[in-house]
C-alpha cells in the first residue's frame, strides 16, 4: 500500500471535516442556522480537495520491497477489528463517562435540534451551561449527521482510523518498508489509550481522543510536505478544543525557528483564520451574542501580517536560527501583554481568563514543578496506559543521533519538545487546588494529545542500519 | 551501539509495544466494556452515570422525567460544578434555569457537588 493510497482519502476526511468545521462556525458567529446541506457540500469539497492535490502532485511510486499480501490483509483485519470494538462502544450507549455526558452529547443534541447559537441555552444567562465558552466543531460535526439521520457517533472510530493510516502513511512515506510501515500502524493502532474503555478512550465521547487525530494529520502534513493536511489539521485542532490553540502556536513557533517558508506561510494563514474563528466563537458564547468578532479577527490578521513580514526580513537578512530565536524572545512581549489582559478578565475570559485571573499563581507553584514533571514521567513510560509510545520516538531519536543517520521533520521533534513545558502550565494556572487529583484527570489526557504527533515522527525516521532495512524490505532500488 | 543494534533495539521496542497492546485487548477493549455497556443498559443512563462519578442523588433525575414536562425549565440552586453538570445533560431538552432568577413554587432541584435533592415535590 503506497503513502498517496492512504493520504488521499485522508485529506479528503480531513478536508471536508475542515470545510463544515469552518463554514459552521461562520454560521454561527453570524448568528444564523447552520443549513444541513453544508455536510454534503463539505464531503464533496472534502474529496475534490484529495483530487485536486493528487493531480497537481503525482506520488512517487513506492520504494523497497513491497508488503506481501498476507501481511497486510492481517493488518487491515485487525485494524478493522480494533475500530469495530470502538464502533461498539461508541454506538452501544450514550457517552459513559463524565465530560462525554455532561459536556460533548449534551452540545450535540442542542444543535442537533436546532444547529443555530439563537436558542436559550447559548443565549440566556439564567440557563445552565457547562463549560459554556467551550469550541463547537464536534458537537456541529456530529449534530449535523445526526440531522441526517446517520449515526453521529461513527466520528470517533472515523477518526481512530484516520489516525493509524496518518502513522502508517507517515511510515510509508519514510522511503522504508512496506512491512515497517505496518508494524509502526499495528503497533501505534494497539496503544492503551485509544483503546481503553474509560474517560479518554476514542469511544468515550470526549474530544481529546479526536484531538490527537488533528494534531497527527498535522505532523503527517509536515513530514511529507503535504501542506493542504497542515492547513486542515491546524484548523481543526484549533476549533475542536482549547488546547488546540497553544498547540499551533507551539507549532508555528516550530517551523519559525527552522526557517521553512512555504509551510510557514501555510500555517500562519490556517492558525490566523481558525484562531479568529475559535476566539471569537468563544467570545460570542461568553457574551451571550453582544461581543463583536471584529477586534479578535483584527487580532489575527495583524499577528499573522507581523509573523510573515518578519519572516522574509530575516530571510532576506540571511538571518540564522540565533536571529529567528532572538525575534521569537522579541514576540514574547506582546503575549505577555495577551496573557495580562486574560488576567484582568478574570472569570468573564472563560476558560483562559479562568486559568490567569491571578497573575502571582504561578509563580507561588513553580515550587511544584519537580512534581509535575515526575507525575509526567510516570503517567508517560511508567503506567502502561501509552505502552511504549514515547519510548520508541526517544529511542529512534537517540539512534539517529548516535549513528549520525540523520532526522527527518525536525519541526516534528521541536513541537514535542515544546510541548513539554507547556503541559506544565495548566497545573501552574489552575484555580484547582488539588495538585494530584489535576494531575491524575488531566495529564494522561495532555499527553494523549501528542501520541499522534509522537507515532508519525518516529515512523517518519529512516533506520540507522541498512542491512536491517534490507531485510525488512527497504532498500531503495536503484533507478 | 553499532547501528544494526540500535535498529534492532528500536524493533523490539514496537514489537513489545505491540504484544503489551494486544495482550491488553481481551480484558481492557473487551471485557470491561461489554460489561460498562451491560451495567449501563441495566441501570439506566442517570444511575449508571451518578455511580460511576460516585454521586448521589439519580433518583432526582428519574423524578422529573417522570412528572415534569419535556419543554418545561426546571428551577435549581447551589453547587454549580459536580452533580448538577449531570443534570443539565439528563434532563434535556429541559433547560436548568437558576432559582433565583426563575418565579415558581414547584419543585426545586438542590445540588451539592456530590448530590443532587428535590425540595418541594
Amino acid at each position: 500500500m503506497s503513502t498517496a493510497a492512504l493520504e488521499r482519502p485522508l485529506l479528503a476526511g480531513v478536508g471536508a471535516a475542515a470545510v463544515a468545521g469552518i463554514l459552521g462556525t461562520v454560521w454561527l458567529l453570524a448568528h444564523g442556522t447552520v443549513p444541513d446541506w453544508l455536510l454534503p457540500v463539505a464531503a464533496g469539497t472534502g474529496i475534490a480537495i484529495a483530487i485536486g492535490h493528487a493531480r497537481r502532485h503525482r506520488a512517487a511510486p513506492p520504494t523497497g520491497a513491497p508488503t506481501s499480501r498476507g501481511l497486510l490483509l492481517l493488518a487491515v483485519a485487525l485494524v478493522a477489528g480494533l475500530a469495530a470494538v470502538l464502533a461498539y462502544g461508541a454506538l452501544a450507549t450514550p457517552s459513559r463517562h463524565w465530560d462525554g455526558a455532561v459536556a460533548w452529547d449534551l452540545k450535540t443534541a442542542v444543535l442537533g435540534r436546532a444547529p443555530t447559537l439563537a436558542q436559550p441555552f447559548f443565549r440566556d444567562p439564567t440557563v445552565y451551561c457547562h463549560s459554556r465558552d467551550y469550541p463547537l466543531l464536534q458537537p456541529l460535526l456530529m449534530a449535523l449527521l445526526q440531522r441526517w439521520q446517520l449515526p453521529e457517533r461513527l466520528v470517533f472510530p472515523a477518526a481512530y482510523l484516520l489516525l493509524v493510516a496518518a502513522i502508517g502513511a507517515g511510515a510509508r512515506a519514510a522511503a522504508t518498508s512496506g512491512r515497517l510501515a505496518v508494524l509502526f500502524a499495528l503497533a501505534a493502532a494497539v496503544t492503551p489509550m485509544w483503546l481503553s474503555p474509560t474517560s479518554g478512550g476514542f469511544d468515550s465521547g470526549y474530544g481529546d481522543a479526536v484531538l490527537a487525530t488533528w494534531l497527527a494529520v498535522v505532523a503527517l502534513g509536515t513530514a511529507t510536505a503535504n501542506l493542504p493536511l497542515v492547513v486542515c489539521g491546524l484548523a481543526l485542532a484549533i476549533l475542536q478544543k482549547p488546547e488546540g490553540l497553544p498547540y499551533a502556536g507551539l507549532f508555528l513557533v516550530a517551523v519559525w525557528l527552522h526557517g521553512e517558508a512555504r509551510l510557514l506561510r501555510a500555517a500562519t494563514a490556517a492558525v490566523a483564520v481558525a484562531g479568529a474563528l475559535g476566539l471569537a466563537l468563544q467570545r460570542d458564547l461568553q457574551s451571550f451574542g453582544t461581543a463583536s468578532p471584529a477586534p479578535v479577527i483584527a487580532a489575527a490578521a495583524g499577528g499573522a501580517v507581523v509573523v510573515l513580514v518578519a519572516d522574509l526580513w530575516l530571510r532576506r537578512r540571511g538571518a540564522g536560527r540565533r536571529g529567528r530565536w532572538l525575534a521569537l524572545l522579541l514576540g514574547l512581549v506582546p503575549a505577555a501583554i495577551g496573557v495580562a489582559v486574560l488576567s484582568r478578565l478574570g472569570d468573564d475570559g472563560g476558560v483562559l481568563g479562568v486559568h490567569f485571573a491571578d497573575g502571582g499563581r504561578p509563580l507561588q507553584r513553580l515550587q511544584q514543578l519537580p512534581r509535575i514533571g515526575l507525575a509526567m514521567a510516570e503517567w508517560a513510560f511508567g503506567r502502561g496506559t501509552f505502552g511504549l509510545t514515547f519510548v520508541v520516538p526517544i529511542a529512534v531519536g537517540l539512534a539517529a543521533w548516535r549513528t549520525g543517520s540523520g532526522r527527518r521533520a525536525p519541526v516534528l521533534l521541536a513541537w514535542l519538545l515544546l510541548a513539554l513545558p507547556l503541559w506544565c502550565v495548566p497545573f501552574l494556572t489552575s484555580p484547582l487546588a488539588d495538585l494530584d487529583q489535576h494531575l491524575r484527570a488531566t495529564l494522561p489526557r495532555l499527553l494523549l494529545h501528542f501520541t499522534g504527533v509522537a507515532w508519525v515522527w518516529a515512523a517518519s525516521q529512516p533506520l540507522p542500519d541498512p542491512s536491517l532495512q534490507r531485510a525488512l524490505g527497504s532498500h531503495r532500488p536503484k533507478p | 551501539m553499532s547501528p544494526s543494534r540500535w535498529s534492532l533495539a528500536v524493533l523490539l521496542l514496537l514489537v513489545g509495544h505491540l504484544a503489551w497492546g494486544l495482550v491488553r485487548v481481551p480484558s481492557r477493549a473487551l471485557v470491561r466494556r461489554q460489561a460498562d455497556i451491560a451495567t449501563y443498559r441495566r441501570l439506566g443512563d442517570a444511575a449508571f452515570l451518578f455511580g460511576e462519578a460516585r454521586l448521589q442523588g439519580a433518583d432526582a433525575i428519574v423524578w422529573l422525567r417522570r412528572h415534569g414536562r419535556a419543554d418545561e425549565r426546571v428551577r435549581w440552586q447551589g453547587a454549580d460544578r459536580g452533580a448538577i453538570e449531570f443534570a443539565a445533560a439528563l434532563l434535556w431538552p429541559r433547560l436548568l434555569v437558576g432559582a433565583a432568577d426563575a418565579a415558581g413554587d414547584g419543585p426545586r432541584l438542590v445540588s451539592s457537588p456530590t448530590s443532587l435533592s428535590i425540595q418541594g415535590r
